[in-house]
């Protein structure tokens, strides 16, 4: 139904609670009376609270980041966690976000041809490569871990894959090696070579590192121009709220769609 | 506007001062009720570090912890916009939010080890199905329109945004597009058709 903007003025007072007891009574009864008139109240309804859980999202995040910078890292870190991910895999992630991001922005300059201001500028403070956890990481991996990323930001591409080749690749930390080498391929304008780590890399069952490969892999098709194969992966990380790249993945998804 | 700036410093002050700034939690839910951004960090502060301890000795990871206090405090605030959540006098604002987000862990981990094991040890379900399946499908209708509003051209995308997202009044949206109050209601009123439009496409699409 095609609603005038009478209609329209009308059921939006009406869900905003702004006719008179009057004329809400009157409204309802013309509800009762016509289903396609429910309907639409009911459509508009929906889209008020959709458009509304938006803007609760964007606030949450904002209240979230405020309380990050507001909170002492050293009390968010407090020593009373009993459960603990190994050390090597704090500093994997810390590594392969600040690695993500970084390619993220380089990437996203360079497949869509918009300038980068928005895309990556507020994702993530500037502190993420600061304050790695040094306990129970032996010092040689450490020390590799922090030369990879070094050289990564000074855009020594190779020199990070050389180095990341000596890392060890047992169960834990293979996925995270394919995934650093994935991105550093692609970094290094290889996106053909940085497809089958990043592919190799979806195998990890940390959820975290799943989404990361996931959304370069997508960003990786892209650059390899193989936009068929990118589509649905950016489809499904669009439709993912709890996706942290789903806005990103949005506006890919238009630039490419 | 300096008004805004004193309020902001006075809420900081108290907050530095250890001052409580909602003395009674009827003044904490007015403010969420207000959409008071303030009332979100105090949140954030009162309740997050309890919760991610409980997370955290709960199988769950540090991203876990924050993904579910968000998704718990979305369902909780939706429940107030909507009115299924009332204050209820001797409950706290901030035991509630605790258990929206225990309810989203416990189910996440509820499905994730269903899919893997096939059981769940008993303790462990204590999620209310009817709830769990209303957030789900609230969370579809909310997907459906976050898709809707990104097949939107550009100038009707931010008109959208700025009147139902971020809030602004149709003169302040005038305004920033150089018009008149009247064009900038018309001009809303074609784009949310537009919008209607689109989501009743993707609902039909996904059988909502």
């Amino acid at each position: 139904m095609k609603l005038t903007e009478e209609q329209y003025e009308l059921i939006e007072a009406y869900l905003k609670s702004e006719l008179s007891v009057s004329d809400r009574a009157l409204f309802e009864a013309d509800m009762q009376a016509d289903a396609e008139l429910k309907t639409e109240v009911n459509r508009q309804r929906e889209l008020r609270l959709g458009l509304r859980a938006i803007g609760i999202e964007r606030a949450l995040e904002r209240a979230k980041a405020h309380y990050k910078m507001t909170v002492p890292v050293a009390e968010i870190r407090q020593p009373t966690v009993v459960r603990s991910l190994p050390v090597w895999r704090y500093l994997a992630i810390a590594a392969s976000i600040a690695i993500v991001l970084s390619l993220g922005y380089v990437t996203y300059r360079q497949t869509v041809g918009q300038r980068p201001d928005i895309a990556y500028a507020d994702t993530m403070p500037e502190e993420l490569t600061k304050g790695f956890p040094a306990d129970n990481l032996s010092p040689e991996i450490r020390t590799q871990f922090m030369d990879a990323l070094t050289n990564y930001k000074a855009g020594k591409y190779d020199v990070v894959i050389e180095r990341l080749k000596t890392l060890p690749a047992d169960k834990q930390t293979v996925h995270y090696k394919n995934y650093l080498l994935g991105l550093s391929h692609l970094a290094n304008r290889q996106p053909a070579v940085s497809i089958p780590f990043l592919s190799q890399s979806l195998a990890t069952p940390s959820v975290a590192l799943h989404q990361k490969a996931e959304w370069s892999l997508a960003l990786a098709y892209v650059k390899n121009n193989q936009n068929e194969k990118a589509l649905p992966i950016l489809k499904r990380i669009s439709a993912d709220r709890a996706n942290p790249f789903q806005s990103l993945a949005q506006r890919v998804l238009r630039k490419i769609s | 506007m300096c008004g805004r700036v004193y309020i902001r410093s006075a809420y900081a002050l108290m907050q530095h001062q250890n001052l409580r700034p909602y003395p009674t939690d009827q003044d904490l839910y007015t403010a969420l009720r207000q959409r008071d951004e303030r009332a979100y960090q105090h949140l954030y502060t009162e309740t997050f570090p309890s919760f991610r301890y409980w997370m955290l000795n709960n199988s769950a990871s540090e991203m876990d912890a924050e993904d579910a206090f968000q998704k718990g405090m979305l369902s909780f605030l939706l429940n107030i916009e909507t009115g299924k959540y009332q204050y209820q006098p001797g409950t706290r604002v901030t035991t509630v939010i605790f258990e929206y987000g225990k309810r989203v862990w416990l189910t996440e981990l509820k499905s994730a080890r269903l899919r893997m094991h096939g059981a769940m040890p008993e303790v462990i379900d204590v999620a209310d199905t009817a709830d769990v399946v209303e957030d789900l499908e609230r969370q579809e209708v909310v997907n459906t329109v976050r898709k809707s509003l990104g097949q939107l051209k550009d100038d009707c995308r931010q008109l959208i945004e700025w009147f139902y997202v971020d809030e602004l009044s149709l003169r302040e949206i005038a305004e920033r597009l150089g018009m008149k109050e009247s064009s900038a209601r018309s001009k809303r009123y074609s784009c949310a058709e537009k919008l209607k439009a689109f989501y009743q496409e993707t609902a039909h699409r996904q059988g909502l």
